[in-house]
């Protein structure tokens, strides 16, 4: 089978914590050096209210709700800018009380006929197995998990579905995610902007290996 | 399923701890692969310079319009996703390779930098890079020790048109505070320690 290049990719960091959404303006960014001022001021859909925040500045979307931070990317050439602007804010908020984080990564893969996006479900499912008791079956979704390698705390999650995006094409959702909190212990931002520094390359190879693993296999 | 899903019977699967959600898709007409809660409930007033606001069902993860596994009707809670009305700056940058530079000299025109594969595969090169190429609003932080990331590859419009593009981005992280250079010289002078 030739090798598949993602068609779309988009990354995005998830915190999940005590969050003051209020903050997270643009022109916030902006006072830190975290986003050109000419970005933010260009930036869409903007709301901040104590209870919700979110904007979209070009290749940036940030939402802030107060249980959860979400910042994501839908450029490849953005990636980096993105672990930068959520590492920039986090060490300014420092003592932001943050439980756990995922590095994800949404990938659509254009396989171009029907059966080439069978034969890569099929290696996870065996589809055909169902038609016995659900005539008609399609296949929606389905979801793995493993244990982390790194000796941190968490999992990574696997979702394969067929993508709605592209016509015959395959959606991966890869969850990279990282408990922060143990019983007992201060969680605090300064864990997840540790993770960010030092996690950040190894979440971008295991999302390498994982396509390989599921696309080109 | 995670416990705290399995307590609300979550048809989605999404617990309280998960740190998972989709990436916006930067064109909502398109049914997508969204995480079933990226859904935004409404409770105004919202301070919005430009909404367009389109139905959550349209976004929910199965495109399948008849699907019954929605949680709630969307009369008894209605919910609406605020989404970018206007294209993104660009459409889709697809890249073909990206370095991460740091910049080591800078004259009127251009500027010298040691370039590192971010992939790893291949060592450091040195880059001459015209200043021109620099965004404008990035031309105050080219300076020695300046952090950039450069990506060459091509952009593809709505049509499926693909031109050639390099695209350079300089690092912004925040200024440093006067604790922050305190705890680096601590770890230089440890490491300096080490080593003699």
């Amino acid at each position: 089978m030739a090798k598949v290049e993602p068609n779309q990719e988009g990354k995005s960091i998830v915190l999940r914590g005590a969050f003051n959404p209020k903050i997270f303006s643009p022109m916030w960014f902006v006072r830190h050096d975290l986003l050109p001022k000419e970005e933010a001021e260009a930036a869409d859909n903007v709301i901040v209210t104590a209870d919700i925040s979110t904007f979209t500045a070009g290749w940036l979307h940030i939402r802030a709700l107060q249980p959860e931070f979400f910042a994501s990317a839908a450029e490849s050439d953005r990636f980096e800018a993105l672990r930068d602007i959520v590492l920039g804010a986090f060490q300014i908020l420092e003592h932001t009380p943050v439980t756990s984080m995922g590095i994800n990564s949404d990938l659509h893969f254009s396989t171009l006929s029907k059966p080439a996006q069978s034969a890569i479900i099929e290696r996870f499912v065996n589809i055909s197995s169902w038609s016995t008791v659900l005539p008609g079956e399609e296949f929606i979704s389905l979801s793995t998990r493993g244990k982390r390698a790194d000796g941190r705390e968490g999992h990574c999650q696997v979702r394969l579905e067929p993508s709605r995006r592209i016509e015959n094409g395959i959606f991966l959702a890869i969850n990279d995610h990282f408990e922060l909190y143990k019983s007992g212990d201060e969680a605090t931002a300064a864990r997840a902007c540790d993770v960010l520094k030092n996690c950040w390359r190894d979440a971008i190879t295991r999302v390498g290996a994982i396509v390989e693993h599921v696309v080109h296999t | 399923m995670t416990e705290a899903a399995e307590k609300r019977n979550d048809p989605y699967q999404v617990g309280d701890s998960d740190t998972y959600r989709n990436v916006p898709p930067s064109e909502p007409d398109k049914a997508d692969n969204m995480a079933a809660d990226d859904t935004i409930d409404t409770r105004p007033p919202f301070i919005t310079r430009s909404p367009s606001v389109i139905p959550a069902k349209r976004l929910q993860n199965y495109s399948d319009e008849s699907a019954t596994d929605y949680s709630m009707p969307e009369e008894e809670h209605p919910k609406l996703v605020i989404w970018t009305k206007k294209p993104v700056f660009r459409t889709n940058f697809r890249s073909l390779q990206g370095w991460e530079g740091l910049v080591k000299s800078v004259d009127e025109q251009r500027f010298f930098a040691t370039v590192y594969d971010l992939t790893g595969e291949t060592g450091a090169s040195e880059a001459e890079i015209p200043l021109d190429d620099v965004q404008s609003y990035d031309l105050e932080l080219v300076r020695p020790g300046a952090v950039f990331y450069w990506y060459i590859g091509y952009h593809e419009d709505v049509n499926g048109t693909r031109r050639r593009a390099s695209d350079i981005r300089f690092r912004r992280l925040p200024r440093w505070r006067a604790r922050d250079i305190v705890a680096a010289q601590d770890e230089a002078h440890k490491l300096r320690a080490l080593l003699e």
